[in-house]
C-alpha cells in the first residue's frame, strides 16, 4: 500500500536526519491482518500492530483487528504513534499498550497517516473520502481536500524538511500542497492512479511513487515534475516503493503479481526477483536502516520475508498466512 | 453494572405520554378491524416469544425470551454465562455480536449475578468489534454503542475498547444515527429492499425502541420502524419481498419464503406462514449447519420486534395485505457510497413495481447500483400458501470486476475479487444468479418491461441468462419467438432479442444467450383477464413489436395496456412519445405511500385513513378523511 511505504520512508528519513536517533536501536513494526480469509464478523488471530522480536517471532500490541493500513510516529517521542485504520485514526501515547480512536463517525477508511516530523502536533491522514488534518495530535480533525479532483487518496507524506509541504496520492494521481494542506495542486502525469509515495532520505528532492498500471514515477525536483522509471517495472501495478537510507540509488518496488523489483541506479534499470518467495503480491517494503542493503518485504497472505543479497535469496521472517500492509522502523527512544 | 430502573412497559408508558398529541390524539381508524388485527398480532407475539423461551438452544435470543417471560431464569443466566465466556476466550462477531448481546443484556439486566455482570461489561473494554464498511454494519454498531453507553454512563475512556469515554461514544452514536435518519428520509436507503439484510435494520431499530431512555430517540426509532415496515409493505406479495433488490442471497431466490424478511411479514402483517410452519413442511428448508442456526436467524428480528413493545400500525398491515386493486409504486433509493470510479457518491436508484393480487413485477434502472448482490428486475407470482422453492423470473448479465468492487470498497481492485469470493462465493461464478452489470439497462411501464444488454467485447463474462424455475406450470416456446409461461395465476410472455439456448438445471431452466448485444421484452398479465392461456398468447403476439440489436439494442413495443414504449440502449426511454422524466421521481409514490425527496416525511394512505411521519418535527399524525 502506498501509505505503508510512505511511512517507511519517513521513518528512514528521520533516522538519518536526527543524529541522536541514528544511534538508537530501530524497531520494526508491521501492520498486519493475521488471516488470509478475512470476513467481517469472523473470528481471526490477533491482528493490528506487531513488532519484530527475532527470527520469526513478533509481539502483538493493543487491540486486535483494526484493519490497520498504515503507521506513523513522532520522532521525538516514539511512544506517540498513529495508526491508519478502517475504522478511523488511532493514537497511542504509551508505545502501543493502549489506543484511542481519535476520529468520529464521519471519518472512515483511513488508508495512510503521516506525522509532521517538525511539528508533531500536525498529523495528516489520507482516506477514501479525502485528506484530513489535525493540529492537536488528533483532538480534532478538519477536512483538507481543497483542490483534490478525486478524494480517494491512499498515501500521504509530509516533507522531512518542511511541514507545510506535503504530497498525497490516489485515484486522481499525485497532488502536492505547499501550505499545510490548505489546498492541493495536481502534479505529474494525468490519469495515473498512485498507491504509494516516498521521499529519499539522503536527497530529499528525490521522491518516488508506485502507480497502478504504470510502474514507478520519479521526481528529482521535490515532487514538482515526475517521469516514469524505465525498465521492467514499466506498466506494473506497484503498491509499495522503498529507498535505502544508506544508498539513495538503491530502490525497491513491488505490487500486484510483480515479485520484488530492485534498482541500484536510482530507477534507471530494475531487476525482478521471485525465487524463494511464496507469492508475487506485496503491500509493504522497507530497507533496514541498521543492516546495509537489507530489504524487508510484507506479502499479501504469506507474512514477512527479508533479503540481504539484493533479492537473490529470501528468508522467512514470520507472520505466516498474514496480509502485511505496512512496515515501519521506529527508533527506540523508550 | 449500573442499574437503570427501566422496563419496556415503562417505556411504552413514557411514549404514550410523549405521543399524546400525536398518534393517540388523532381520530381512530376502524376500531373493529384494528381490534382484530391487534388481537391477531398479540397472538403471534406470544407464539414467537414462547418458541424462543421453550427452545433448548443456547443463544442470546433464547436467554432474552426467558428473561422477558421471567421463566427458567437459571437456564437463561447459564446461557449468558456460557456465551460471554466463549466471547471472552475467542471473540468474534463484530457488530453481529453487538446487537444480540445488547438485546439480552438489557432484557435480563436485573437478573445477572455480579460476576457475570462484570464479565459482560469487560467485553466492551477487551473486545474490539469492527465498525464495518456497510450501512447495516454501522447501524448495528452505533445503535449498540448508543445503548451500552446509556447503561454505563460517565465511564472513562480507558474503560471502553476504542479509548473513548461513555459520553464521547454516546454522542458519536447519536450523531451517526441522526445523520443516517436524515440521509434515509431525504435521499432513500442505500441497502434498500433487501430480503437478506432487512433483518439487520429492523433488529437494531427494535433494540433502540425498546431500550433507549431518551423520549426523542424512542420517537425516532418508532417512526423508523414504521418507515421500514411501510417500505416493505408496499412491495409485499404474500410475505415475499417482491421486485428488485439491492442485495439478495441466491438461497433466498431459490427458496423465497425462507428469506430473513419473511419472519417480519409473518409477525407484522400476518400474510404468510410462520417460519416454523414453513419448516415443518419439510424438504428444501435451509440446512442448519451451526449453532447460530438459520431457524433462529430467520426469526431473531421478529422476536425482537415482538418483545420491543412496538406495535405495527394497522394502516401498514392493510397496505401490505390488500391486493384487491393493482397499483404502481415508485421509490427513490440511492447507491451505497461510491468512493471512486464515479463522480456521484450516492447515485439515485429509480425503483418501480407493479403489484397485483396474482403477481408483482419490479425493477431498477440497471447498471452497477449495488455491489455483488443486486437483482435488477424480477417477476414474482402469488401462491395460496407459502411453499419452498423459487417462484420468480429474472435476468442477469454475469458481470464481475475489481472495478465494481473498488467503487464501493477501499481495497485494491486487482485483489478484491478474490477477497470477496471468500465470503460471497458466487460473485465470480459464470453461472451466478445475482449481481449488477454496467451493460444492463431496464425500463418498466406497469407490467411491461424491457431489459437491454450491450456487453463490452472482452468482458469477463458475456452471458445473459434468464431463470425460468421448474415451479412454472407452463413454459412454451412459440414460433413467433415469444416464450410463454404461467406461474400461479400469472401469465408471462418473454421475447428474447438474441439467439439463445436452454440449459436444464436442478430446479430451473436456464435461458442462456452469449450474444453481446442482447435484451428481452417482458409482459405479464393476470390469468383472470383472459379467457385462456391461448387467448393471452394471441393477444401478446398481436402486439406491435420491433426489435433490433445493432448498432445497439433497441425495442419499439406497445404493451397489453396500450403503452407505447421506445427504448434504445444508452438513450432515455420514451413512453407514449415523451421521454421519461426521472427528475420527478418521488421518494415514495403510490396509492398508499407518498414522500417527496428531501422532505423527511412519509404519508401513508389506506381507504380514508392517513398516517404522516414527520421526521423534522418528530411527529406522527393519524387521521381519517
Amino acid at each position: 500500500m502506498s501509505g505503508v511505504v510512505m511511512t517507511m520512508a519517513a521513518t528512514a528519513i528521520l533516522l538519518v536526519a536526527n543524529p541522536s536517533q541514528a544511534q538508537k536501536k530501530a524497531r520494526l513494526y508491521a501492520a498486519v491482518l493475521q488471516t488470509n480469509n478475512f470476513v467481517v464478523g469472523r473470528s481471526t488471530f490477533p491482528s493490528g500492530l506487531f513488532s519484530f522480536d527475532q527470527d520469526t517471532t513478533w509481539t502483538h500490541y493493543g487491540w486486535s483487528k483494526n484493519r490497520l493500513n498504515g503507521i506513523s510516529y513522532e520522532p521525538a517521542n516514539t511512544d506517540y504513534m498513529f495508526m491508519a485504520c478502517g475504522n478511523g485514526a488511532f493514537r497511542t501515547t504509551d508505545g502501543g499498550k493502549t489506543w484511542r480512536r481519535t476520529t468520529g463517525w464521519s471519518i472512515t477508511e483511513v488508508e495512510d497517516v503521516s506525522v509532521d516530523p517538525v511539528r508533531p502536533n500536525d498529523v495528516y491522514i489520507a482516506t477514501a473520502y479525502g485528506v484530513w488534518k489535525t493540529i492537536d495530535r488528533g483532538v480534532a480533525w478538519d477536512s483538507a481536500s481543497v483542490g483534490l479532483d478525486s478524494t480517494f487518496v491512499q498515501t500521504i507524506q509530509v516533507d522531512q524538511r518542511n511541514g507545510s509541504y506535503i504530497l498525497t496520492g490516489g485515484e486522481g494521481g499525485i497532488y502536492r500542497s505547499t501550505n499545510g494542506a490548505k489546498s492541493w495542486e495536481h502534479v505529474g502525469p494525468a490519469g495515473v492512479p498512485v498507491r504509494d509515495i516516498q521521499q529519499n532520505t539522503v536527497h530529499p528532492d528525490l521522491w518516488i511513487a508506485g502507480t497502478k498500471g504504470h510502474g514507478v514515477l520519479i521526481s528529482n525536483d521535490g515532487g514538482k515534475s515526475w517521469h516514469f522509471a524505465r525498465g521492467g517495472v514499466k506498466s506494473k501495478t506497484i503498491y509499495a516503493v522503498a529507498t535505502d537510507p544508506n544508498n539513495p540509488d538503491h530502490m525497491a518496488a513491488a505490487g500486484y503479481e510483480t515479485g520484488v523489483y530492485i534498482s541500484r541506479n536510482a530507477g534507471k534499470s530494475w531487476s525482478r526477483y521471485t525465487k524463494g518467495l511464496p507469492t508475487r503480491n506485496f503491500h509493504a517494503l522497507i530497507f533496514d536502516p541498521e543492516v546495509k542493503g537489507k530489504l524487508w518485504a510484507g506479502t499479501y497472505n504469506y507474512g514477512v520475508y527479508a533479503t540481504t543479497n539484493d533479492g537473490k535469496s529470501w528468508t522467512y521472517k514470520g507472520l505466516a498466512m498474514s496480509q502485511v500492509w505496512d512496515l515501519v522502523f521506529v527508533s527506540e527512544s523508550r | 453494572m449500573k442499574k437503570i430502573v427501566f422496563t419496556i412497559n415503562t417505556t411504552i408508558l413514557l411514549m404514550a405520554v410523549v405521543c399524546i398529541n400525536a398518534a393517540f390524539a388523532q381520530s381512530a381508524p376502524d376500531h373493529q378491524s384494528n381490534y382484530a388485527y391487534q388481537r391477531e398480532y398479540h397472538g403471534r407475539v406470544d407464539s414467537i416469544i414462547s418458541s424462543y423461551s421453550d427452545n433448548p438452544a443456547w443463544g442470546y435470543f433464547e436467554a432474552a425470551a426467558r428473561f422477558y417471560k421471567g421463566t427458567d431464569i437459571d437456564r437463561a443466566i447459564a446461557i449468558m454465562d456460557s456465551l460471554t465466556h466463549k466471547q471472552e476466550v475467542d471473540p468474534s462477531g463484530d457488530m453481529f455480536w453487538m446487537w444480540p448481546v445488547i438485546f439480552a443484556t438489557f432484557t435480563g439486566q436485573h437478573y445477572y449475578p455480579a460476576k457475570l455482570e462484570h464479565r459482560m461489561r469487560a467485553l466492551w473494554k477487551n473486545y474490539h468489534p469492527y465498525r464495518g464498511d456497510t450501512e447495516n454494519h454501522w447501524l448495528q454498531y452505533y445503535t449498540s454503542m448508543y445503548l451500552i453507553t446509556q447503561m454505563y454512563p460517565d465511564q472513562p475512556a480507558s474503560s471502553w475498547f476504542n479509548g473513548r469515554s461513555s459520553e464521547e461514544n454516546h454522542k458519536e452514536a447519536e450523531d451517526y444515527i441522526n445523520s443516517w435518519i436524515e440521509l434515509t428520509t431525504k435521499k432513500g436507503q442505500g441497502e434498500f429492499d433487501s430480503p437478506t439484510y432487512y433483518l439487520v435494520y429492523v433488529a437494531p431499530l427494535c433494540n433502540l425502541y425498546a431500550f433507549t431512555t431518551d423520549p426523542v430517540m424512542k420517537q425516532k426509532s418508532k417512526m423508523l420502524l414504521d418507515y421500514f415496515l411501510a417500505d416493505f409493505a408496499i412491495d409485499n406479495l404474500n410475505g415475499i419481498y417482491a421486485g428488485a433488490h439491492s442485495r439478495i442471497y441466491p438461497r433466498f431466490i431459490a427458496d423465497q419464503w425462507n428469506s430473513n424478511s419473511t419472519g417480519i411479514a409473518w409477525l407484522a402483517f400476518g400474510n404468510t406462514s410462520s417460519p416454523r410452519q414453513i419448516e415443518q413442511k419439510g424438504a428444501g428448508y435451509i440446512k442448519v449447519t451451526s449453532e447460530h442456526d438459520t431457524h433462529r436467524l430467520y426469526n431473531d428480528a421478529a422476536l425482537m420486534m415482538a418483545m420491543s413493545g412496538y406495535h405495527p400500525p394497522q394502516i401498514i398491515r392493510d397496505i401490505a395485505v390488500d391486493r384487491s386493486k393493482p397499483y404502481v409504486s415508485y421509490e427513490l433509493k440511492r447507491t451505497r457510497h461510491r468512493i471512486r470510479f464515479s463522480r456521484i457518491m450516492d447515485k439515485p436508484v429509480y425503483k418501480y413495481i407493479y403489484m397485483s393480487q396474482d403477481y408483482a413485477i419490479g425493477s431498477i434502472q440497471g447498471g452497477l447500483l449495488q455491489p455483488i448482490q443486486q437483482e435488477t428486475w424480477e417477476i414474482n407470482w402469488s401462491l395460496p400458501h407459502p411453499q419452498h422453492g423459487n417462484y420468480s423470473i429474472h435476468t442477469i448479465q454475469q458481470h464481475s470486476s475489481g472495478m465494481e468492487l473498488g467503487m464501493y470498497f477501499p481495497e485494491e481492485p486487482k485483489l478484491l475479487t478474490a477477497s470477496v469470493v471468500k465470503s460471497k462465493g458466487n460473485y465470480d461464478n459464470p453461472k451466478k444468479w445475482i449481481g449488477g452489470s454496467p451493460y444492463e439497462q431496464v425500463y418498466q411501464q406497469k407490467d411491461a418491461l424491457i431489459a437491454l444488454y450491450n456487453v463490452k467485447k472482452g468482458a469477463r463474462y458475456s452471458t445473459v441468462d434468464t431463470q425460468f424455475p421448474k415451479t412454472l406450470s407452463k413454459r412454451e416456446v412459440d414460433k413467433s419467438r415469444w416464450i410463454f409461461a404461467q406461474g400461479g395465476n400469472a401469465y408471462i410472455a418473454f421475447y428474447p432479442l438474441a439467439k439463445y439456448k436452454w440449459m436444464e438445471e436442478e430446479t430451473d431452466y436456464r435461458l442462456r444467450s452469449t450474444q453481446l448485444k442482447n435484451g428481452a421484452v417482458v409482459q405479464v398479465a393476470s390469468a383472470s383477464d383472459y379467457s385462456s392461456f391461448e387467448a393471452f398468447k394471441d393477444a401478446v403476439k398481436a402486439l406491435p413489436l420491433k426489435t433490433s440489436t445493432r448498432p445497439v439494442p433497441r425495442v419499439d413495443f406497445t404493451s397489453l395496456r396500450g403503452d407505447h414504449i421506445v427504448f434504445e440502449y444508452d438513450k432515455t426511454p420514451e413512453l407514449n412519445g415523451k421521454p421519461v422524466d426521472y427528475s420527478k421521481w418521488k421518494l415514495f409514490e403510490s396509492p398508499y405511500l407518498y414522500a417527496e425527496p428531501n422532505s423527511e416525511k412519509m404519508l401513508m394512505k389506506y381507504g380514508n385513513h392517513r398516517r404522516l411521519l414527520d421526521f423534522k418535527k418528530l411527529e406522527i399524525k393519524d387521521w381519517t378523511e
